[in-house]
């Protein structure tokens, strides 16, 4: 597609322009991502949010062994292991790393930013549940983030900056949420392998630029003729699909299947909910992004989360669903477990668990595993 | 079969023979034969200092417990649990609300390591099982968790009415517990916070954290008196603060009597019955804050005759290995000369002792996060580094469960701090807490053994 | 005073003589089935190298993985201690030793006196250890000997991802099937072994200057590769494999020395 090649162009350049644009005095604000730090925040303040995002490979990982014993979650570690690396451009190079609470795992990302980078690491609270204390306390947060942001880039966030900032988000999470129910229809007009590239990319480009190029490619799907593949239709879930851990996914379609929907707690943008700009926008941007959110493995309890998935899975109809993980995420390894068991109680759907520690020897097995499945729900097996 | 265990144990013979129908049963459920009795006289004497009534007098606590708890479906109507890392203050409030016939309260992972460990070293049947239904090898899940689970699901101990657990700590008991509410419609409260605080702002914490947390506690005490039809009152309350404060304060003054002891007069593996005895719900009140009373005595006794298990003028370290369900770690790391003057987590620091100004009971189980080691890694930094300060430690071991992620994360962090501010060196062993098949004494023996000589050469050359 | 150092490995047993400070003789010999036995057998023949008879030895220590297994020792030693002492004997300017053996990696931490600043070890995982190479070699068809000079002329060495040791076999495997040529798996090898130690060490910290010991001292490719990953020179002294004897039987001259004195 034309609108892609457009995006790739852009996010070849795209370091060496943030370069630029820092050379000019805008600060680069990077995050954790799970999708609790409000990015509209950041560009009110009038600086640049850039998602840390990369991984899938092997040396950040072998790196991260000199800061951090190895039985921690291995997106985390990689993140320690590019920064200490040096050898990506991006990381060096923010200004401030926001690190939202979630679970420990990564609060060791943080930990290890600050001690061992020397960063400017700024945190605050993800409650694991979601009454209206617990709203509170993330109001309270996302506050104090803003103070942050004011003080630390010297610029006032203002309500009409702040509403243009809300503005341009939801425009690119309608666009993506378009795109993505496109897949509903029995022959997706758009890989998983392309719609997760440009889920990634929105962490990173330029977001104009980004809404641009969607809105083209939205308009040229929606004029396609059916052609996608038909074959077994899978949900791909998991903790961390993270960009540049494409082998599951291209594994996956390169085996026959057409994975129609993908949800990740990290790595992936979440694209479901908008923020509506009514009334107070610190509590309206905690509405969107804790209240009406999703929650992850780690809220509890975690039928919210259950439930979820089996929605997801029923509304995309899908014949099986793909569990990714990666190695000692303990929420999502227990979860897991029972969760299998509840989507063959409730849609009598099989599962597949696959695990990832990064490592470039697993590809062999885990080819394997992905083809036999997809085999057993082409054949109708597994029900 | 078992009569010398027991006695060992501080039993009196009468209390045996009054016992013996519910100790028979409950250790035919555990599966406990001659093999294992003799085993457990074994290790007691080899790794506990045996002589003292205070150290007898504790474990017969814990072996009580035990029995409790394999029986405790059939003598009460319901059962509530709670574990680490859940704060256990609360329970003791919530214990003294209830009927003692009605509800049994039991923190069973400590329970069973105390014993089934500890003593017995025969956790892993129940490890095994715990690990085919849900918490599998190969993933490094907490051997505490799949202690409990598989204890459950083997039907050695009950499942119970209801679970405590805290759901900020770390993920693993949170979502463990889920587990156990989805598979075996056990209802599970949360006590939520969060670990949010920034680097640098340690020791002070912030109202709202301990507003949010508080809230939770004072949930889930409502939910409580619901489902029991109690009230949880200032008089339970009180008692709670009262007994927990007593306890605390004398085991916090012997242990730092100990620390500055030289020899060190008992073995740190002798004090961990005593340790987890603080704030575990236990209705023998008084019968800990006896063994406590005696076991003080009797070590305040051997410091004034200069009696010690380590020589005198050996190396002195902070470690945190005697946490562990193998006592003979610690006991490798006296035995190769080292002095253990303190250990995570007995020695409150000044910081946990701080004032604070929360008078609400569940703002004070909030404010509780604030002050210990859940609170950051800063704060789990710090705290080592202030033990190792105050007890002028030449070395520190840094044992950490591998499969601990709350605290693995801070363990290089942990080193280098402690290298650079106090200049002594640190010695990082892998291991487990609670599963002795992957780490043993043995495999740690050449890395302590060099540690220690380590030490003493620098002892020397300082001496000269 | 003449004392002895004996290093019983995994793989191979190690005896040193040393007389008045200096080096007398040392022999070397595979350890085998019977770690008593070996002890045993070396001393002989070092002894026998030296000129002289057990009953001269004025002390004997006994350091490595065997040590407690040396009845004729008068003492046992860490074989950390005792490489850290060994090698500041031989290069005095040494701060930092990395001992790649036969089925453990260390990386030592050494003050200028020779006494133990810090240390790293691995004897869980065969990768990065002598194992490893033998191994491999065993997959080429090549004597261990071999690998150093092979290694040595290769252009493009190959990338060996697998961090274990079963699962780099495999892989070795299929790159030869690939066509690519013996010097370059067994330059990737090298680095392969060269890479993992250097990762582990970094807890310690690498300062100038850098002393390899062990038997796997003994292979040019993999100190070159080491090099290459700490980025920092790395000396080999001229034994490299009896270094921890050298310690051992050097620390048993202090302990001699001061066992003496309290006789007095």
């Amino acid at each position: 597609m034309e609108a892609t090649k457009r995006l790739n162009d852009h996010l070849a350049t795209r370091v060496t322009e943030l370069g630029r644009l820092r050379q000019n005095g805008v600060k680069l604000v990077g995050y954790a991502p799970g999708g609790y730090m409000p990015e509209e925040l950041v560009y009110a303040s009038g600086a640049v949010p850039v998602g840390l995002i990369r991984g899938g490979d092997p040396e950040p990982v072998a790196e991260s062994a000199a800061y951090i014993p190895r039985f921690v979650d291995t997106f985390c570690r990689s993140q320690i292991g590019y920064r200490m690396l040096g050898e990506e451009p991006l990381y060096q190079m923010l200004d401030l790393f926001v690190v939202p609470v979630t679970d420990h795992n990564v609060k060791a990302i943080a930990d290890c930013f600050d001690f061992f980078a020397n960063d400017n690491v700024f945190r605050f609270g993800v409650p694991h549940q979601k009454d209206e204390h617990a709203f509170d306390y993330y109001v309270e947060g996302l506050r104090q983030f803003k103070n942050k942001l004011e003080e630390f880039t010297g610029n006032k966030i203002d309500d009409g900056k702040l509403r243009e900032a809300i503005s341009l988000c939801n425009r690119m999470r309608s666009l993506l949420k378009e795109i993505s129910l496109l897949r509903r229809s029995e022959q997706p007009p758009i890989s998983s392998y392309d719609f997760v590239r440009l889920n990634h990319a929105s962490y990173v480009a330029d977001k104009t630029v980004l809404v641009d190029v969607l809105e083209s490619v939205l308009k040229e799907l929606k004029n396609k003729p059916a052609s996608g593949q038909k074959g077994p239709r899978l949900l791909l879930t998991g903790s961390t699909l993270a960009m540049g851990d494409y082998k599951v996914p291209e594994m996956l379609e390169q085996a026959g299947a057409s994975i129609v929907v993908e949800e990740f707690a990290e790595g992936m943008r979440h694209y479901w909910e908008n923020v509506e700009p009514n009334g107070d926008l610190i509590e309206a941007l905690a509405d969107r992004y804790f209240r009406r959110r999703e929650p992850p493995a780690w809220f509890r309890p975690s039928r919210e989360h259950v439930d979820y998935l089996i929605r997801l899975a029923g509304d995309f109809d899908v014949d099986g669903v793909v569990w990714y993980q990666l190695l000692y995420r303990s929420s999502y390894d227990i979860q897991a477990y029972y969760f299998e068991k509840t989507l063959r109680d409730q849609l009598n759907i099989p599962m597949l668990k696959l695990e990832s520690d990064y490592d470039v020897s697993e590809r062999g097995p885990l080819r394997t595993r992905i083809e036999t499945f997809v085999e057993i729900v082409r054949s109708g097996g597994g029900r | 079969m078992y009569t010398d265990l027991l006695k060992l144990c501080g039993f009196e013979p009468d209390e045996i023979e009054r016992e013996r129908p519910r100790i028979d049963k409950a250790f035919k459920v555990l599966e406990l034969d001659e093999q294992d009795f003799k085993r457990g006289e074994t290790r007691l004497k080899r790794y506990l200092d045996m002589d003292l009534l205070g150290v007898r007098l504790f474990l017969g606590i814990w072996m009580r417990e035990l029995v409790n708890l394999v029986l405790a479906r059939e003598e009460h109507d319901k059962v509530v649990y709670s574990e680490f890392p859940m704060e256990l203050r609360p329970l003791m409030s919530m214990m003294l609300s209830v009927d003692e016939k009605e509800v049994y309260f039991a923190v069973p992972g400590q329970i069973l390591n105390m014993t089934m460990g500890q003593i017995f070293d025969k956790l892993t049947p129940l490890l095994e099982v715990g690990e085919q239904n849900g918490l599998p090898p190969g993933a490094a899940h907490c051997a505490l968790y799949q202690t409990r689970l598989g204890a459950m699901v083997k039907g050695v101990i009950p499942f119970p009415d209801l679970s405590l657990m805290a759901s900020y700590h770390c993920d693993q008991p949170s979502e463990a517990e889920q587990l156990l509410q989805e598979v075996y419609g056990v209802p599970v409260l949360y006590l939520d916070s969060c670990s949010d605080a920034n680097w640098g702002d340690w020791p002070k914490f912030n109202d709202y954290r301990v507003r949010y947390c508080g809230s939770q506690a004072r949930k889930m005490f409502r939910t409580f008196e619901e489902m029991f039809s109690c009230q949880i009152t200032e008089e339970e309350i009180r008692a709670t603060s009262k007994s927990n404060a007593i306890y605390r304060l004398k085991y916090q003054a012997m242990t730092e009597a100990i620390g500055r002891a030289d020899p060190q007069p008992i073995s740190q593996s002798s004090l961990a019955h005593a340790f987890f005895l603080n704030s575990m719900p236990t209705r023998d009140v008084e019968g800990k804050q006896k063994a406590l009373e005696i076991l003080v005595d009797e070590v305040m006794q051997r410091i004034e005759q200069g009696k010690g298990v380590v020589e005198k003028g050996a190396p002195g370290v902070f470690s945190t290995a005697t946490i562990s369900v193998d006592p003979s770690i610690t006991r490798m790391i006296e035995e190769t000369g080292l002095a253990i003057r303190i250990q995570i987590p007995y020695w409150l620091s000044p910081w946990v002792l701080g004032k604070h100004p929360y008078t609400d009971w569940g703002d004070q189980i909030g404010v509780g996060p604030c002050l210990d080691i859940p609170h950051s890694g800063e704060a789990h930094v710090a705290i080592n580094l202030e033990n190792c300060k105050a007890f002028n430690v030449e070395g520190a071991i840094n044992f950490y469960p591998y499969s601990c992620r709350e605290w693995a994360a801070t363990v290089m962090i942990t080193k280098r701090t402690i290298e650079k501010e106090l200049g002594v060196p640190v010695l990082v062993l892998e291991g487990d807490t609670y599963d002795t098949r992957n780490y043993s004494a043995g495999q740690l023996r050449t890395r302590v053994e060099t540690f220690a000589e380590l030490l003493r050469a620098t002892k020397a050359a300082k001496a000269v | 005073m003449i004392t002895a150092g004996v290093d019983v490995g995994a793989a191979t047993a190690k005896t040193v003589i040393v007389a008045d400070g200096e080096l007398l003789a040392y022999a070397v010999m595979p350890t085998g089935a019977s770690v008593a036995r070996a002890a045993e057998e070396v001393t002989d023949a070092a002894l026998q190298r030296a000129g002289i008879a057990r009953a001269d030895l004025g002390f004997v220590m006994s350091t490595g993985y065997g040590r407690n297994a040396v009845a004729f020792a008068d003492k046992a030693a860490s074989e950390i201690i005792c490489h850290a002492k060994g090698v500041n004997h031989s290069v005095s300017a040494a701060r930092t030793v990395i001992d790649i053996g036969g089925q453990d990696s260390k990386v030592i931490g050494v003050r200028e006196d020779g006494t133990v600043s810090d240390f790293a070890m691995n004897d869980k995982c065969a990768a990065g250890t002598g194992r490893f190479l033998e191994v491999m070699a065993g997959v080429l068809g090549l004597e261990i000997e071999e690998m150093g000079p092979v290694s040595l002329t290769s252009e493009d060495p190959c990338h060996i991802s697998s961090t274990c040791t079963i699962f780099a076999e495999t892989e070795m495997v299929s790159l030869r099937a690939d066509g690519r040529t013996r010097e370059d798996l067994v330059a990737g090898i090298h680095r392969a072994v060269a890479s993992r130690v250097a990762v582990m060490g970094r807890t310690v910290g690498y300062r100038e200057q850098v002393v390899f010991t062990g038997g796997v001292a003994k292979n040019a490719g993999v100190r070159d590769s080491l090099a290459a990953a700490i980025g920092l020179p790395i000396v080999v002294p001229d034994e490299p494999q009896i270094m921890g004897a050298l310690g051992a039987a050097l620390l048993a001259q202090t302990e001699a020395g001061a066992a003496d004195r309290s006789d007095r």
